[in-house]
């Protein structure tokens, strides 16, 4: 994945507030990136635009070749099923659905009806065994209310990972967790990275959140460099 | 499959949901008691209207009414197959049988002050009843006891029932004639039960005395002719519509053509002509197997078939008579023994003097006024072809380059066949008219429903911002997210639909239950029958109609759904996500 002289600027009022300006950043497969910043450096929306959740002011975005911000619609929207998995910092899970089907919502998302019926033991044969290895397997009909935060967060990791995606987005993973969960949640993303060679790109404020990572930036002034310290 | 799984989550976890549901179930409802009712009310009307008129009426619209309908004799004494033989050697006719209609008073000398207008129908009870639905109106003439067809002559014996021959005590005359009337010229309104005290009439009693008067050729009522003849009692008829119920007087057909002047001539008059008896309508009954266009298409052939022959008899062939006729065109032929009345347009033709031509409207005082000549001419009440002999005497002088051609009248006058509906098109379409205006105000009135659903749509796109950016952030598109909200609208409408229909069935299937519950808790008459047509509240439920206003309840749903959900298709993500 490539970035290239990414830039963003926000409208607020009169006022236009860049918050990228020009970012470049490379991240191989099987990388482990954590993206390090300030509070309101710009790191989430780096992570959007990476992500294909909102659209660059300038610049471009790079997977497998092609320019990402320029692709249809539809293809982004078949992107961001297949090839990105998001894990957000407030979980983000539909409050009405039991959590096995919060996992498999993703791949409802890329199933056509008759498809769905067809694929959907297996679908979610994969769903329940993954809520299982992150410990939640004696939880699949429970609804997100009904758990605890670091609980709510291994949804979201096995929600993001139903589809097999390349690249993991993760903002914040742990910023609304105590210490234990959020330990707990790194260890998930640092062995997910070992074991499975899953390439995941984290954004944190916390150096020792950033240092599960093989290599950390940072986000200073709009713009990236190396992590220092 | 993500769009319908989440709105059918959605619909089972969100209760804002029963609030349109429960709107559009109410107006589905209220839309189908409204057709349902307007429906009955006109299913009722065609039902009565077929029941009391048969299948296929043949009138000229006249009161005075058109000649040659049955058997008839010329200047030769040879007998002629009239209008009904015609009609009844079609395989698609059941039975045909003649009406005159006229309006006259009946009086009943026994009950003093008892005076009333009626709608003096006369007819040929076996015939009539064979046609129509007139025997089941009847009372004692429909009883198991009564053998046979209905008739005047007869009234149950009061012990078996049986028909025995109508002998009044004390009559006077040696043929006693009887009549029926309609039960609400003797009783109004219904008695405490709910009823007519139809038993305590003792058929062949009660004396009747009606009066009529001659309507003349020219449409015009001869008062100075009246007549007035006893009549006793024999049935009362209750068709179950108001209007007939209160002023029905049936009487024997030969009789009424007799007071009216509407029978044949005996010997022709000073100018050769004999007239003939009139009918104001022949009513036809379609044969088992056919339908009544069918049958309609069939008597109109007979008509057809009827007037040619009458031609051909009048000119000796076909073809003679296709020649005399030439110059006619493009004007239907009337016969001259047509008796010209008030309303018809009399054209006039001179080949070589076109300056002549001219169409001459028959004023209401019977007279014309031609071109050139000095005074008016009346001519209503002759036949057409002495009041062409008056022209042609009138004009030779003045036209005797070419010569006087001919009359011919108005080519829209004359006998026609036409279905029941269409000879109450009039009445029906007015019906559907206001059917059509109730089903649109109680359409209006159901534009709050989809209202409703936009204002709670607007608030569920509100709460569901974030689950929008979840969706979207896996991978939802701008369509699929719509379609969330729209097949959850649609959803919202089928349900109200379904509720709605099974309210407003049931209230359609117990509405006069309904109507009486009501009434009694008010302590008032919500339903008077002596205000409208029926007795009851006619109400039917339709399948299509149920369709239609379902149909109609989706589409309103998703109409109201449609702006808050192309809304939320077009939320970005990230917006979504951060909506607080």
């Amino acid at each position: 994945m490539l970035v290239r002289q990414l830039a963003k600027t926000y409208r607020l009022g009169r006022v236009d507030v860049d918050v990228l300006r020009g970012v470049d950043l490379s991240v191989k497969a099987g990388e482990f990136v954590a993206i390090i910043g300030a509070s309101g450096s710009g790191k989430s929306t780096l992570l959007h635009l990476m992500g294909l959740l909102d659209r660059p002011t300038e610049g471009s975005v790079s997977f497998r070749g092609q320019d990402i911000h320029r692709l249809s619609a539809r293809r982004r929207n078949h992107l961001r099923n297949r090839a990105f998995g998001f894990v957000f910092q407030f979980y983000h899970l539909l409050p009405e659905l039991r959590i096995v089907d919060n996992v498999l919502l993703p791949a409802m998302v890329s199933s056509s009806t008759l498809g769905w019926f067809s694929h959907r033991r297996r679908l979610r044969a994969a769903a329940v065994e993954s809520l299982t290895l992150l410990g939640l397997g004696h939880r699949l009909g429970h609804r997100p209310a009904e758990l605890s935060g670091g609980e709510r967060q291994r949804v979201a990791i096995a929600r993001a990972l139903v589809n097999s995606p390349e690249v993991l987005l993760a903002d914040e993973p742990t910023g609304n967790l105590d210490a234990t969960s959020g330990s707990a949640i790194l260890d998930v993303l640092a062995t997910l990275n070992k074991e499975r060679g899953q390439t995941v790109v984290m954004v944190t404020h916390d150096p020792k959140v950033a240092a599960y990572a093989h290599r950390t930036v940072e986000l200073r002034d709009g713009r990236l460099r190396a992590a220092t310290g | 499959m993500y769009k319908l799984f989440l709105t059918l989550r959605y619909l089972l976890h969100r209760r804002i949901t029963i609030v349109p549901i429960l709107a559009v179930m109410l107006c589905v409802a209220m839309d189908l008691i409204v057709a349902s009712v307007m429906g009955g009310f006109l299913d009722e009307v065609r039902s009565a209207a077929r029941g009391l008129f048969g299948d296929v009426i043949v009138s000229d619209e006249s009161l005075s009414g058109f000649g040659y309908y049955d058997t008839w004799t010329d200047a030769d004494g040879k007998t002629h197959d009239g209008l009904i033989q015609y009609i009844r050697r079609q395989k698609e006719v059941a039975q045909a049988t003649p009406v005159i209609e006229t309006f006259g008073m009946i009086r009943l000398p026994e009950q003093k002050g008892f005076s009333k207008p009626v709608n003096v129908l006369g007819i040929v009870p076996d015939q009539y009843a064979q046609v129509t639905d007139y025997q089941k109106s009847l009372y004692y003439q429909n009883s198991p006891n009564w053998t046979g067809l209905p008739s005047f002559d007869q009234v149950p014996d009061p012990v078996t029932g049986k028909p025995v021959p109508l002998q009044p005590p004390g009559a006077t005359t040696a043929a006693p004639k009887g009549l029926v009337l309609g039960v609400r010229v003797l009783w109004p309104k219904r008695d405490e039960k709910g009823g007519f005290p139809r038993e305590e009439l003792r058929p062949g009693t009660e004396p009747v005395q009606l009066t009529v008067a001659p309507i003349r050729a020219s449409g015009m009522a001869d008062t100075q002719g009246a007549v007035t003849r006893n009549f006793y009692l024999v049935d009362t008829s209750h068709t179950r519509i108001q209007q007939i119920d209160q002023m029905a007087c049936y009487v024997p057909f030969r009789d009424l053509q007799e007071y009216l002047e509407m029978g044949a001539s005996a010997r022709p008059d000073k100018d050769g002509f004999l007239s003939p008896a009139r009918a104001t309508r022949v009513l036809v009954k379609t044969a088992p197997g056919y339908t009544t266009d069918q049958c309609r298409d069939a008597v109109a052939r007979a008509v057809k078939e009827w007037k040619r022959d009458r031609l051909t008899r009048l000119f000796g062939a076909p073809d003679a008579a296709r020649q005399k006729m030439q110059y006619y065109e493009p004007f239907t032929w009337q016969p001259p023994d047509y008796v010209v009345r008030a309303g018809d347009t009399i054209h006039l033709r001179f080949p070589g003097q076109a300056d002549l031509n001219q169409d001459l409207a028959v004023a209401d005082d019977g007279s014309i006024r031609p071109l050139k000549l000095d005074a008016a001419i009346r001519v209503a009440g002759l036949p057409l072809a002495q009041v062409r002999a008056m022209l042609a005497m009138r004009y030779e002088p003045v036209a005797h380059g070419g010569g006087f051609a001919s009359v011919v009248l108005n080519p829209n006058f004359g006998v026609q066949a036409k279905v029941w509906e269409e000879a109450n098109e009039k009445y029906f379409s007015a019906i559907e008219n206001q059917r059509f205006i109730a089903l649109l105000m109680v359409g209006v009135v159901s534009l709050t429903a989809i209202a409703l659903v936009w204002v709670i749509f607007v608030m569920i796109v509100v709460e569901k911002t974030k689950d929008i950016g979840i969706v979207k952030s896996v991978g939802g598109s701008a369509g699929g997210v719509m379609a969330i909200f729209l097949i959850w609208a649609g959803l919202i409408g089928l349900i109200g639909t379904v509720l709605g229909g099974a309210l407003g069935s049931l209230f359609v299937a117990h509405i006069m239950g309904i109507e009486q519950w009501l009434s009694h808790l008010l302590h008032t008459e919500l339903w008077d029958p002596s205000a409208y047509l029926f007795e009851t509240i006619p109400a039917r439920f339709r399948w299509n109609e149920m369709l239609t206003i379902g149909g109609g309840a989706v589409l309103a749903a998703m109409l109201g759904a449609l702006l808050p959900a192309f809304r939320a298709g077009r939320m970005s993500p990230v917006d979504a996500l951060r909506w607080e």
